[in-house]
């Protein structure tokens, strides 16, 4: 298993105003080192504001790190680095999944109109209609000619998920940055859209990075796990390992809060 | 046996729409026990939100109440009550939390002053019942008092859900309705206000309703659990039955596809397709089009209610033949 993106020594300061001049550099992010290997889906785990959603940001450069770097080895550069061009030639290989499928999608556009526009804009040589198609077939909204020119109104969460998916799969790309993408969604699709998940590592070979607060579904579906608290990784390893034998008390307690209908709360 | 806190019976619920009135609520009939914790579960456009809106009384157009009847706590006919009258048990019988209260606690007044609004409504005074309000706040496990002196946005999610909590006790109501009380919350947050919820419960005897989709959750902390899917209770009985032997389809893909940190290498149930919405309605069974077990019958002809104890009843033509097909739903 090769490495694809590689993050060393991270840190992200924010800027709080104290009073009209004076301004004081908070530490957000506090030396993060973490990797993402080729065919994997690694996980990050923690709770609300412990800067899971800063880490995914500053992975596909929508937030700059204040000190570290961040390798991209398939093209061989530091994405905080990076230049316009190859900017977004990166944005084609690592895409970001949002929480919300509710306003992830414009609501004034079609089905059609959201996939097309990925490949529009990378000016995709071939028929961008099969495309869309086959697009659609490989996120189970099938058949594909029901869902082309429906509205995200006409949609379940569910679906809107996996619209938002196919768009995402439009160029092919290497790694997906998946932040909650589950969490919003009903539970009687949760457990397809993370099978659809890993079916995206096993047949298409794309890496995924989930991001969550729910370990459970962090022990279903990926391979290996980061525990992120205030900022700071408190444990990283094998999935089985951290689940079945958390070393650090946030760990521990993930796991003891996770919702369990066999654990009767008393 | 408990007896009965609120009674649901043959309600009938719908909104006008451009389609004409578009019916939800599909003959509901439901007995809430006193004194215990009843769950109410369902995805998103299944009805609980609208069952939750009626039992208070908010009763508002385009909502339309066709048909059936609600009484609470034996002698409230909440359906029939005058506006005033149903003010005057609101929050002493019955109280409501509504989904995603938290946010509802006005911005730019002190959570000091949005309880002296309360008090003020019942004519009480804020500075004569001060220890009414420390003793809320203590409850909810909210022991520094400067929280009265604060503005929402300086309290964390947490904290403002135990302010709500607080408020909506603060009458000493009999029954509590909460619609989805931990959205937004963290899990390890979550659990805690779970933990809360249930010792304010014992405490203070209280009959509490709990709306939410996480199945997980209701089972954790509910004695008696109402599945609805559609409109409709197609399950409800105590926790222990439906986890153990679940006598719906539903019921029971809903509790087996929820991944727990022990499911790692098992292989979920997936129930295919969505709901087909309220204008499209099934002719038959109401679950029938994403049933892995469904026959033509269950597409043709509504299922029976089949009542097997005091407050027990499920809608299943197939119960317990599906049972011996479980294997279909893993293909």
């Amino acid at each position: 298993m090769s490495k694809l993106i590689e993050l060393i020594h991270v840190y992200k300061d924010f800027i709080v105003r104290k009073g009209v001049f004076r301004k004081e550099h908070r530490p957000g992010i506090w030396d993060v080192n973490m990797e993402i290997r080729s065919n994997e889906i690694v996980g990050m785990v923690g709770g609300s504001g412990g800067g899971k959603t800063v880490i995914a940001w500053m992975i596909v450069g929508l937030l700059k790190p204040t000190k570290g770097s961040i390798m991209y080895y398939p093209m061989g550069l530091d994405v905080t680095k990076m230049n316009k061009k190859e900017l977004k030639k990166y944005r084609a290989d690592v895409q970001l999944v949002f929480q919300d499928p509710y306003s992830s999608l414009d609501p004034a556009h079609t089905v059609k109109w959201h996939i097309e526009r990925p490949l529009k804009l990378y000016k995709y040589k071939g028929d961008i209609e099969e495309r869309v198609k086959e697009l659609l077939k490989e996120v189970a909204l099938t058949p594909p000619s029901d869902f082309l020119n429906k509205y995200p109104f006409q949609l379940s969460g569910g679906q809107r998920q996996r619209v938002y998916l196919a768009r995402v799969l439009a160029l092919n790309p290497k790694v997906l940055i998946a932040d909650e993408p589950v969490s919003n969604v009903d539970a009687s699709i949760r457990a397809s859209l993370l099978d659809l998940f890993k079916r995206l590592r096993d047949e298409k070979g794309i890496s995924i990075l989930y991001i969550t607060h729910d370990i459970a579904t962090i022990g279903y579906v990926a391979d290996r796990v980061y525990v992120v608290k205030q900022g700071r990784i408190v444990e990283e390893g094998d999935v089985e390992t951290v689940i079945t034998n958390p070393k650090d008390e946030y760990t521990k307690l993930l796991i003891e809060s996770v919702p369990d209908p066999f654990k009767r709360i008393e | 046996m408990a007896d009965v806190a609120i009674s649901v019976k043959n309600l009938n619920v719908g909104y006008i729409s451009d389609f004409g009135l578009l019916r939800v609520l599909r003959n509901v009939s439901i007995d809430i026990p006193e004194g215990k914790i009843t769950g109410i579960a369902g995805e998103s456009g299944s009805g609980k939100s609208t069952l939750a809106t009626s039992i208070m009384g908010f009763i508002n157009p385009p909502m339309l109440v066709e048909s059936g009847s609600i009484i609470v706590d034996d002698k409230y006919e909440i359906l029939s009550m005058p506006k005033d009258e149903l003010n005057k048990i609101r929050g002493k019988v019955i109280s409501y939390v509504p989904q995603a209260a938290q946010n509802s606690l006005n911005p730019i007044r002190k959570v000091k002053e949005t309880f002296a609004d309360i008090l003020k409504s019942r004519g009480m005074d804020y500075y004569a019942n001060t220890d009414i309000v420390y003793k809320a706040l203590e409850d909810v496990g909210l022991t520094d008092r400067q929280v009265l002196d604060m503005y929402p946005f300086q309290l964390s999610g947490g904290m403002k859900q135990r302010v709500v909590i607080a408020i909506s006790l603060i009458l000493n109501p009999k029954i509590l309705i909460m619609d989805e009380p931990t959205t937004g919350l963290d899990v390890i947050v979550q659990y805690e206000i779970l933990k809360l919820i249930k010792k304010l419960q014992k405490e203070k005897n209280l009959t509490l309703v709990i709306i939410s989709h996480d199945i997980a959750m209701l089972f954790q902390i509910s004695d008696y659990i109402a599945v609805m899917y559609g409109g409709q209770i197609v399950e409800y009985g105590k926790y222990i039955t439906l986890l153990k032997e679940s006598y719906h389809p539903y019921t029971y893909l809903l509790l087996s596809s929820v991944p727990t940190v022990s499911s790692r290498r098992k292989k979920l149930p997936r129930i295919p397709g969505d709901f087909e919405g309220f204008i499209r309605y099934p002719k038959g069974c109401v679950f029938s089009a994403r049933c892995p077990f469904a026959t033509i019958t269950c597409k043709e002809n509504p299922p029976e209610t089949i009542v097997y104890d005091k407050f027990g009843f499920y809608k299943c033509s197939r119960y317990p033949q599906w049972r011996n097909e479980v294997s279909k739903a893993y293909e």
